[in-house]
């Protein structure tokens, strides 16, 4: 009775002195991959799965907010994901995974880009994958024939999307940038089973469909008044757009020099978003 | 021929009414149960997951099943003094070899075939829970895995057998086992390095002759891991099977023949 006594009266002080300890070993060490590949013996595939639950845990574990990572915390997730794949190159998962989280708001396409291009050797009947380093080296990286190449070699695989050799076509005439990342998230969202992701796709869309409305709004302007809209008001002054659209991220809208469109937001939440910002509940999508 | 039938029959028997294995097979249960949990961890490539971590549970109750009870079985008749009943019977040493082997190997098949069953409710629940277009995977291949697991233990019982019959120590002959696993399952990746040629790595002779002699006398079992294969839904052509069966034919007769002829010439006090 009293060592269960005395045990009761350890434990708590015991669990919070462990505390710091765990926090230092959240992230967890991370071994070169000819290292891992000694030390996994036979299971090198649940090896793999144990390396990538750990990333996506972490990822989940610290909510993504500017500001709260740190660069050590992606160059951490990067060399994770490269061991992981370096032990089976043919999972799934981390190369999806890698995409989503060095691309938008990330700035690391060079990193997510790495990763895909590793995918795409390994998992040869994957469509998606080219797909995926196409939209980043068009949209991201401003390299359209790229892009639209990467396309061409997605149409190819199993199950790609009809229209991929339309899009692709539509990149090498150069049309308008907004209207084809669109079409990229769109085929994005359509091929995506995971409600949650698809949910993601879906305010992204919302917000790309508002920043076409503006820069529309821009074209009229220019057409109307021969020069660049002052600021984002001048077009609602002038009646061309009738309210500023809301940033479904949280960000405002603004003009850029140049006339482009921008937001503060930079197209990744400022704070936990629900689908309710966005209003895609209400078109029933 | 009577003989080595009726000795691998006890063997099978005194295998299955083991305790330890009775033990394995509830650790191998739960472990099935918890993928179906774990598989929840991660977004797409379910079905991959389930079927890595059902794999990696076999081949791992596979090897304590062998590792444990297989040494027991045999160098117990040695540790414990009980083969001085066996050599006194009208049957051969070698005779004795082969039929302990013989057993182990029947308790392997009829283990693996039993997990391997049971080891597909858990993948043929990650398929329903997720529909993922990108995945390809194939039972051909997962089964296919699974046989190579069963043959990767059968050399392993080989291995027992060998030093079983050069060692008067079960637990030695434990150890000298788990050094043989653990080389066998890296002795390909090390040749891997010493073949890359790094820039800026010079390696000695010696290492490289060492490793090239380590390379080819012990068995290479990640020629037996299909695993990322078989998660994968990857083909295996038949050339790769037809040759890693044949090289496992060659090897394991050879470490079982090797073990006999010891065993002929060996002296009991």
């Amino acid at each position: 009775m009293i060592l269960m006594a005395g045990y009761a009266l350890v434990f708590p002080s015991f669990e919070k002195s462990r505390y710091p300890v765990k926090e230092a070993q959240a992230r967890g060490l991370i071994l070169p991959p000819p290292v891992v590949k000694l030390l996994a013996l036979e299971f090198k595939t649940i090896t793999a799965d144990f390396l990538f639950a750990r990333a996506s845990q972490y990822y989940g574990g610290k909510s993504f907010r500017p500001g709260v990572w740190t660069k050590s915390d992606y160059v951490w997730l990067y060399n994770n994901l490269l061991v992981t794949t370096e032990l089976d190159p043919y999972f799934q998962d981390p190369y999806y995974f890698g995409n989503a989280i060095f691309t938008w708001g990330a700035g690391a396409i060079n990193d997510a880009d790495v990763l895909l291009e590793k995918g795409m050797i390994a998992r040869t009947w994957d469509w998606q994958l080219p797909f995926f380093l196409g939209f980043n080296k068009f949209y991201f990286l401003h390299d359209t024939k790229g892009g639209a190449d990467d396309l061409l070699i997605a149409a190819k695989r199993p199950g790609a999307w009809v229209g991929l050799p339309m899009l692709a076509a539509r990149l090498y005439s150069n049309a308008g940038r907004t209207e084809n990342a669109i079409d990229f998230l769109e085929i994005f969202s359509r091929n995506e089973n995971n409600a949650k992701i698809k949910v993601n796709y879906e305010i992204r869309l919302d917000a790309l469909r508002r920043i076409l409305d503006i820069e529309k709004a821009v074209s009229r302007y220019k057409l109307k008044m021969k020069k660049l809209p002052k600021d984002i008001h001048a077009l609602v002054k002038s009646g061309i757009l009738a309210e500023i659209p809301k940033d479904p991220y949280g960000g405002q809208f603004y003009l850029d020099k140049d006339g482009s469109v921008k937001t503060t937001s930079k197209l990744v939440p400022l704070r936990p978003i629900t689908t309710n910002d966005s209003g895609i509940n209400a078109g029933n999508r | 021929m009577n003989g080595i039938i009726s000795l691998a029959s006890i063997t099978y028997k005194e295998g299955i009414r083991n305790r330890a294995l009775f033990g394995i097979f509830i650790m191998a249960l739960l472990a099935f149960a918890l993928t179906v949990i774990l598989t929840s961890l991660f977004m797409r490539d379910i079905v991959r997951v389930a079927a890595s971590l059902s794999l990696t549970t076999i081949a791992f109750s596979g090897l304590l099943m062998v590792i444990f009870i297989g040494t027991n079985l045999v160098a117990k008749d040695i540790d414990k003094r009980t083969i001085y009943m066996v050599i006194s019977r009208p049957i051969s040493r070698a005779e004795y070899i082969v039929g302990k082997f013989l057993g182990l190997c029947l308790l392997i098949i009829v283990s693996i075939m039993f997990l391997g069953i049971v080891s597909s409710i858990p993948v043929l629940i990650a398929g329903q829970t997720y529909h993922n277009p990108q995945s390809i995977f194939s039972w051909g291949i997962y089964f296919t895995a699974l046989v190579f697991i069963a043959l990767k233990l059968m050399l392993i019982a080989g291995v027992i057998i060998f030093w079983s019959s050069i060692t008067s120590t079960s637990f030695i002959s434990l150890i000298l086992t788990i050094s043989v696993y653990i080389i066998g399952s890296t002795n390909e990746v090390v040749k891997g390095f010493l073949d890359m040629k790094m820039e800026g790595v010079t390696i000695s002779p010696l290492t490289s002759a060492i490793i090239k002699f380590v390379y080819y006398i012990f068995p290479n079992l990640s020629a037996f891991d299909l695993k990322v294969q078989a998660a994968n839904g990857l083909s295996v052509s038949v050339g790769y099977i037809a040759w890693t069966l044949a090289y496992w034919l060659i090897y394991t007769a050879i470490i079982v023949s090797a073990g006999a002829l010891v065993m002929e010439r060996r002296e009991f006090p």
